[in-house]
């Protein structure tokens, strides 16, 4: 049973009480149990997983197939076989474009529809593709912070190969309505795709009610190490979808110029992951549901709400996000009239205030909003008012260094 | 006083010198960090070898723009040559502070955008 009321002590990081870390939408800080449940993998039993028969390797087959039915119920998913680990959301995101592009998902097809709130893990490789097959990118607009609608259906057609949309923005941490989306895509027999990767572990992800054909999200947002991640797609879908990574493990027979597919999901986990990062997401899963993921987007929201408030106080600020807790992950960004992201940045973290400038990794989101660069403060379960406080006081700090 | 953000920055961020559009230039320069939104236009003018004047226009925060701001004026009049040779090292020497590795491609901007404008001929 988890100590809610001092959720800090499970973080190593935030042992000596002085840092007030508000990034966890860039990474979140780790849990001591799945650091342990990585070490342990590392000093008791390391071993490949599969095939090996010693009772190393067989223990640690065990936990990396746990995590599969760990990471498959959180989701919601119906099987764990619909559960590819990836080394993030960055490589799963490449990689299902890639398995779309090598099967017949594409024909007959002239568009794919995603939206301007994507970060570059979601767009870019979608760019690329539409560029490699000559298809046309069409991008949803805004409508304040969260998507226009209207303008989504106007998009989305019988025409329509992918559909492809963040659940929570990692600027705004918008919510969008993803379902709204997928009902009209499907509608159109287009492919759903759902990056999760801001939103897994600050809200409820149930990839039925989102009505998702493929999600993925990186393990590092959500308390587990870096280097890993998943990637889910409906079975009916993975059945219909080609690999586009090879080499040991996916496959069955090797001949001389030709290869057969091991099953799913092997078929689409060439090589060896990684392992104990595995064994980590499978833990890092089970601290969230422990400490309730609900409980989660209620205790941000409010900090976010409370972050919202005190800076709306301070002259010359522009905010960026929803003051409902429905409609944001977690994170609030913000620019100010006196002073550049970075400079407020800087001056933040010699109060050990940490969060973070720049652009996100969503460019076109800031080119929508006309401003190069934000500065973004996102919440944990383990940030308090403290750290909202110490945020605003160091902002006072920053514009009375730049206030002209 | 805050440990990187002196008097003489501040100065130079919230009364830049040399911050003008130029007419009649030789060399016109864009440079930019686009990962923090830095951006930065130079103008160069030169009377043969000589930096006859020197203009910047642009945005960003408060170390990429005292760096045009200072570089600028410490350029004026200067030659080819002598620019030329400029290092990293006198950049940082201008802000007369350290400067964090954070924040080293904001400070190095305008003089990475000057010895970009030696050698574009327009």
């Amino acid at each position: 049973m988890i100590d809610l009321n001092n959720i800090q002590k499970y973080f190593p990081q935030l042992k000596n009480g002085t840092v007030h870390y508000l990034d966890s939408a860039a990474t979140s800080l780790t849990p001591v149990s799945v650091i342990s449940a990585v070490d342990e993998y590392y000093f008791d039993y390391r071993a490949n997983v599969h095939r090996g028969l010693f009772k190393e390797a067989l223990r640690a087959s065990e936990r990396y197939e746990e995590s599969r039915r760990i990471v498959a119920s959180f989701l919601g998913a119906t099987s764990a076989n619909e559960v590819i680990f990836t080394a993030g959301a960055t490589d799963a995101s490449n990689m299902l474009v890639r398995m779309l592009e090598e099967s017949a998902q594409l024909e007959g097809k002239s568009n794919i529809v995603t939206t301007v709130m994507e970060h570059h893990s979601a767009l870019v490789p979608l760019q690329q593709l539409a560029k490699r097959r000559a298809l046309e990118l069409r991008l949803i607009p805004l409508s304040g912070f969260a998507l226009n609608y209207e303008k989504a259906e106007e998009l989305i057609g019988g025409d329509t190969a992918i559909v492809s949309i963040v659940l929570a923005s990692n600027v705004t941490g918008m919510i969008n309505d993803v379902r709204r989306i997928a009902d009209l895509a499907h509608l159109h027999g287009a492919v759903v795709i759902v990056d999760a990767t801001a939103a897994v572990g600050h809200m409820l992800v149930n990839v039925e009610a989102l009505g998702a054909d493929a999600l993925y999200f990186s393990g590092h947002k959500m308390f587990a190490t870096t280097g890993v991640g998943a990637l889910w797609a409906k079975l009916s879908l993975l059945e219909k979808l080609n690999p586009s990574m090879f080499g040991g493990h996916m496959v069955a027979r090797v001949g001389s110029d030709d290869a057969t597919w091991a099953t799913i999901p092997e078929r689409f986990e060439a090589g060896t992951k990684d392992i104990g990062g595995v064994i980590g997401l499978g833990e890092a899963v089970n601290v969230l549901r422990d400490i309730d993921v609900s409980l989660i987007h209620a205790h941000t929201g409010m900090l976010v709400l409370l972050l919202m408030r005190k800076l709306e106080q301070i002259p010359g600020m522009r905010i960026f996000a929803d003051a409902e807790q429905k409609n944001n992950a977690g994170m609030v960004s913000f620019t100010a009239d006196w002073a550049h992201p970075h400079d407020i940045a800087d001056v933040l973290a010699r109060d050990s205030v940490s969060v973070r400038p720049g652009h996100h990794c969503a460019i076109p989101l800031h080119t929508a909003f006309m401003v190069p660069a934000t500065t973004r403060a996102s919440f944990h379960i383990y940030n308090t008012n403290a750290d909202v406080d110490a945020l605003i006081e160091s902002l006072h700090r920053a514009k009375a260094i730049f206030n002209k | 006083m805050d440990p990187l953000y002196q008097e003489h920055i501040l100065e130079h961020y919230k009364h830049p010198l040399n911050r003008r559009k130029m007419e009649g230039y030789d060399v016109m320069q864009r440079g930019e960090n686009i990962s923090c939104g830095d951006d930065l236009i130079l103008y160069l003018k030169w009377n043969s070898d000589t930096l006859e004047d020197i203009s910047f226009e642009g945005f960003g925060c408060a170390i990429s723009q005292s760096g045009a701001s200072m570089l600028t004026e410490k350029v004026k009049g200067m030659s080819r040559a002598v620019i030329k040779n400029l290092t990293e090292g006198e950049m940082y020497e201008l802000y007369g502070t350290t400067i964090s590795p954070q924040r080293e491609k904001c400070a190095l901007l305008a003089l990475r955008t000057l010895a970009e404008g030696l050698v574009n001929k327009k």
